[in-house]
């Protein structure tokens, strides 16, 4: 792999998963805010939601292919080698761990969301 | 006059550079990061000396059944200035300030903070914040609400003393001190290392503390908002809590959650940085599971920002909403239970020497799984439900903070007395004041479970004899007595040793990390040989040691003939240019005292008077820049005096400079700013019928749309002048900044005559609405007032000459201009939501 495409997948192996999760949290929240309250949304709320949930766990997965294919091209690189080889290996093994959890995350809130749907106070 | 004969080597003309001023005005005009950490720890040990005679106060109060100790009123608030004083001005000021201003330059290798003055600056905001809260509590109208405030008991109808008024505006105030403090963390941390420390080699530490900083800067803006709605509530009649006009109550909840739950993580992350460097020492080996350890340590500061409704289950919210919040708090156990895993294997699979040190890490680990285990129980919405605002809660909240944040505080202390007192602690005495410590936090909080599963409330300031709680109450405060007697032990071991504590060298525990390579206590400067970093364990790395060892018998030291430091890459540690930095300065201090004067006169409502001391703050700001740094210098400069690895071909080279930094965290706060009140915005339309209300007119379309387009062209000629600049080209950078000034204030004219105009037509007092349509604009406004002041003093700088340092500060204008206009967008987008 290029020097710029390791260092690109680096970051979005590293990063993309934590901002799909955060954006599924807040604009899921929101949705659910305008089913919920006194907007009353609810045609084509359910989904959205799965649109949502499936947009964000897809990124979660990419993210993790990502982190993966720059951990097995410097699989022979020390925790602590020099440059930007060294720290590429190191954020891949933290993407790697990290990315899974985000996936679930996203996955099983999304599907207990539109499995409930429910408005009654909890 | 005495002429100072010339120095005899290069290490004395080193010596001579970082001498501090000497007597009472060195320390008040001190910027050395050693001094201000030391300031902090001494301030922050006052603050919880006063905090744990009011929580002994109330555990006496509590110790049997209706006590007659204090009254309801005092005792409301003792809890709430008790809470107050031990997050705000105890454990998130001695954890970062104290222990992350004297060890994280050490840790990566600089001479200082990337901000010395804006250091300085953020202590003396610290402390003035901290006796303007105990003002409050010293004239007997303390905060009394509660550490969380809520609304509507926090309302002037419900609270109509100044207790909650000195808690807003204290706490404000005390904000603004974190932020400049989380901002010269972020930027010590990315731009200081020592050549070759790249990401991967980064000690644990100052992951924990760039991951409390990061959480800093986003969690503090929505607490700010909240702070701000309150006040604007309380003193002007707004109306963003009250239901009756379009308002919400829980709106004050949502927000302050949004800052308060990561606030825990930025109370423990720091802790778990001093974990992470003590187990290794004692079990002398490297940390187990390096890279999953830093990237739990970011996990669990990103995912502790989604889980802030856990503390709202109560509240009646639809369980859709709930489910988002139940899922993330069980996910933000992963990360911190990788962490435990790796401590405790990190010691078994070690040689452990079983010191003080080790075992307040030993506590730390019980205690935090503890509340831990607890903290998992809440996830469970039925639980929560039963269990919220007994003392099960407070059970688990102190095993958090107490056991999980301030043990390893005070295992630290003792780690690095030795390095900042070049004397030894007492060991026996440690060990002794570790067990009481140990045996009194279990004994004071460990039966609140029990009698919080009983039924017993928080916040009640006594109870019936025969409820079955007594024996529990009664049992919490002898733990309570015997914590507090093991604290002074540590005192008291502490400060005999300080006099009469065995000459330590320069690393009694074999640490791993940078500070223990230079002598105890470290010399003014750090290091007089910037450090070669080949791993996080540079300590443990002997060759690279020894290569410094040699430079310094040669009296080779690095950069000896001025105030300066190096700075390097942002990821990979490389040689970026060297920086002067600044000597002792008194205007940090007469800053903090036109603010403190600020709060002062809006908590006695002279807003008048209060805008005349902002101005003469303004004028010590102006005083501040005056004295401009020297102009930084290459790499080049430290490669010859340094001997480190060149990186010339580096495409990192040049990176963006100390400034430019500073401001992207700077415009990051504030985009978080106007974020939560936009967020606020559409909290409060989806949760009401008529947005806006029916007596108020919808905005108008064409004038924001047009206004808007004129500012972001604005950004054409600054990028333009950056290029001029850059070419050196200084009279049509000049020109083309002067452009753009004219234009921007013209936009921020005709914006206030708009603003005037809609206050004719409707007041913010009319309705929810109206108050945060106001707010928003307000703040949109105000941020292009503050570019307006930045573009003023641009352009009297350049009007003389352009110099490196005047490039950097266009480049970072230039760079909030584009944040500024792309927050005015938003803006415009939530102003003509209505329209849409």
């Amino acid at each position: 792999m290029s020097a710029r495409r390791l260092e690109l997948f680096q970051w979005f192996g590293l990063l993309a998963a934590p901002c799909a999760w955060a954006i599924h949290l807040v604009v899921g929240l929101y949705l659910a805010e305008a089913h919920c309250e006194a907007t009353h949304w609810d045609s084509g709320w359910a989904p959205t939601q799965i649109a949502l949930t499936s947009a964000a766990a897809l990124v979660a997965l990419l993210a993790e292919a990502a982190a993966l294919s720059v951990y097995r091209d410097l699989r022979r690189t020390g925790v602590d080698a020099a440059g930007p080889r060294g720290r590429q290996h190191f954020f891949a093994v933290g993407g790697l761990v990290g990315n899974i959890l985000f996936f679930v995350a996203i996955l099983l809130t999304g599907i207990t969301v539109v499995a409930t749907q429910s408005c009654r106070e909890a | 006059m005495a002429v100072a004969a010339p120095p005899r080597s290069e290490l004395e003309r080193l010596e001579r550079v970082w001498l501090p001023r000497p007597g009472i005005l060195g320390w008040l005009t001190t910027v050395d990061h050693k001094r201000i950490g030391l300031l902090y720890l001494a301030a922050t040990s006052v603050f919880f000396c006063a905090g744990g005679v009011e929580a002994l106060i109330m555990r006496t109060q509590l110790a049997e059944p209706n006590e007659r100790l204090v009254g309801p009123s005092t005792y409301d608030e003792l809890f709430t200035t008790h809470a107050v004083t031990m997050i705000f001005l105890f454990v998130i000021p001695m954890s970062t300030g104290a222990f992350g201003n004297y060890l994280v330059p050490l840790m990566i290798g600089a001479r200082d903070m990337a901000f010395p003055r804006l250091n300085a600056l953020s202590f003396w905001l610290f402390v003035g914040s901290g006796c303007f809260i105990y003002t409050g509590l010293f004239m007997g109208a303390g905060p009394n609400a509660g550490w969380f405030d809520y609304v509507p008991l926090a309302l002037r109808q419900y609270d109509p003393g100044p207790g909650v008024d000195f808690y807003a505006l204290g706490l404000i105030f005390n904000g603004l001190s974190s932020l400049g403090a989380a901002t010269n963390f972020i930027v010590t941390i990315f731009k200081l290392r020592a050549p070759g420390m790249s990401l991967n080699r980064m000690p644990l530490f100052c992951f924990a503390n760039l991951a409390a900083s990061l959480a800093l800067v986003i969690a503090l803006p929505p607490l700010t908002v909240d702070l701000v709605f309150l006040e604007l509530e309380r003193k002007l009649g707004f109306q963003f809590f009250n239901y009756a006009r379009g308002g919400l109550p829980l709106l004050w909840q949502n927000l302050f959650w949004i800052f308060g739950h990561p606030e825990v993580y930025i109370i423990v992350l720091p802790a778990f940085g001093i974990a992470t460097s003590i187990i290794p020492t004692f079990a002398q080996r490297r940390m187990l599971a390096f890279p999953l350890v830093a990237l739990a340590e970011l996990l669990v500061a990103f995912i502790g920002f989604g889980v802030w409704a856990h503390h709202m289950f109560a509240t009646g919210l639809p369980t859709t909403t709930l489910v988002f919040f139940a899922a993330a708090s069980m996910m933000v156990v992963i990360p911190s239970t990788i962490q435990v895993f790796a401590w405790t294997l990190t010691v078994v699979s070690g040689r452990p020497v079983f010191k003080a040190p080790l075992l307040f890490m030993g506590g730390f680990i019980v205690f935090f799984v503890i509340g831990g285990l607890s903290g998992i129980m809440f996830t469970a919405i039925p639980f929560d439900q039963a269990a919220t605002d007994t003392y099960f809660v407070v059970a688990h909240l102190h095993f958090v903070i107490f056991g999980a944040a301030v043990f390893p505080l005070l295992g630290g202390l003792y780690y690095w007395f030795p390095k900042v007192t070049g004397r030894m602690y007492h060991e026996r005495w440690a060990v002794a004041s570790f067990w009481l410590t140990a045996v009194g936090t279990f004994t004071t909080f460990f039966p609140m479970h029990i009698v919080g599963l009983l039924g017993m409330t928080r916040r009640v300031y006594t109870y019936e004899a025969g409820l079955g709680w007594g024996i529990y109450n009664l049992i919490e405060t002898v733990g309570g007595f015997i914590l507090a007697s093991g604290v002074l032990l540590i005192a008291s071991n502490l400060l005999w040793s300080l006099r009469r504590g065995e000459p330590c060298g320069r690393d009694p525990f074999f640490g791993g990390t940078l500070e223990w390579t230079i002598p105890s206590p470290p010399p003014h400067y750090n290091f007089a040989v910037i450090p070669r970093v080949t791993s996080a364990y540079p300590n443990w790395d002997r060759a690279d040691r020894e290569i410094d060892e040699r430079r310094l018998d040669r009296d080779e030291p690095s950069l000896p003939d001025g105030h300066r430091t190096p700075s390097s890459t942002v990821r990979d540690g490389l040689p970026d240019e060297v920086l002067a930095m600044p000597s002792e300065s008194p205007w940090p201090v007469l800053v903090a005292l036109c603010v403190s004067a600020i709060f002062a006169l809006l908590l006695t409502s002279h807003y008048d008077a209060a805008g005349v001391a902002a101005c003469f703050a303004g004028l010590m700001v102006v005083g501040w820049h005056a004295d401009e740094p020297e102009d930084a210098t290459g790499g080049e400069g430290l490669l010859s005096a340094g001997g480190v690895a060149s990186s010339r071909s580096s495409p990192e080279r040049h990176a963006r400079a100390n400034g430019w930094w500073g401001m992207a965290i700077f415009a990051a706060s504030e985009t978080a700013l106007i974020g939560s009140i936009v967020g606020s915005y559409f909290y409060l339309r989806f949760n009401t019928s008529h947005w806006p209300p029916p007596d108020t007119p919808k905005p108008t379309l064409l004038a924001p749309l047009v206004l808007t387009a004129v500012l972001a062209t604005t950004i054409v000629p600054f990028r333009a002048a950056l290029g001029s600049a850059r070419r050196g080209e200084r009279g049509r950078a000049l020109t083309l900044v002067g452009l753009a000034t004219c234009i921007q204030a013209a936009y921020l004219g005709v914006q206030i005559h708009l603003f005037t105009g809609d206050l004719t037509r409707f007041t913010p007092q009319q309705s929810a609405y109206a108050s945060v349509y106001y707010v928003l604009l307000g703040a949109a406004h105000a941020h292009v007032a503050i570019g307006l002041l930045f573009d003023l003093w641009l352009l009297v700088r350049l009007s003389s000459r352009l110099t490196p340092y005047r490039l950097i500060a266009l480049d970072a204008i230039c760079f909030y201009w584009t944040v500024v206009v792309a927050i005015t967008v938003v803006v415009l987008i939530t102003e003509l939501s209505p329209r849409i």
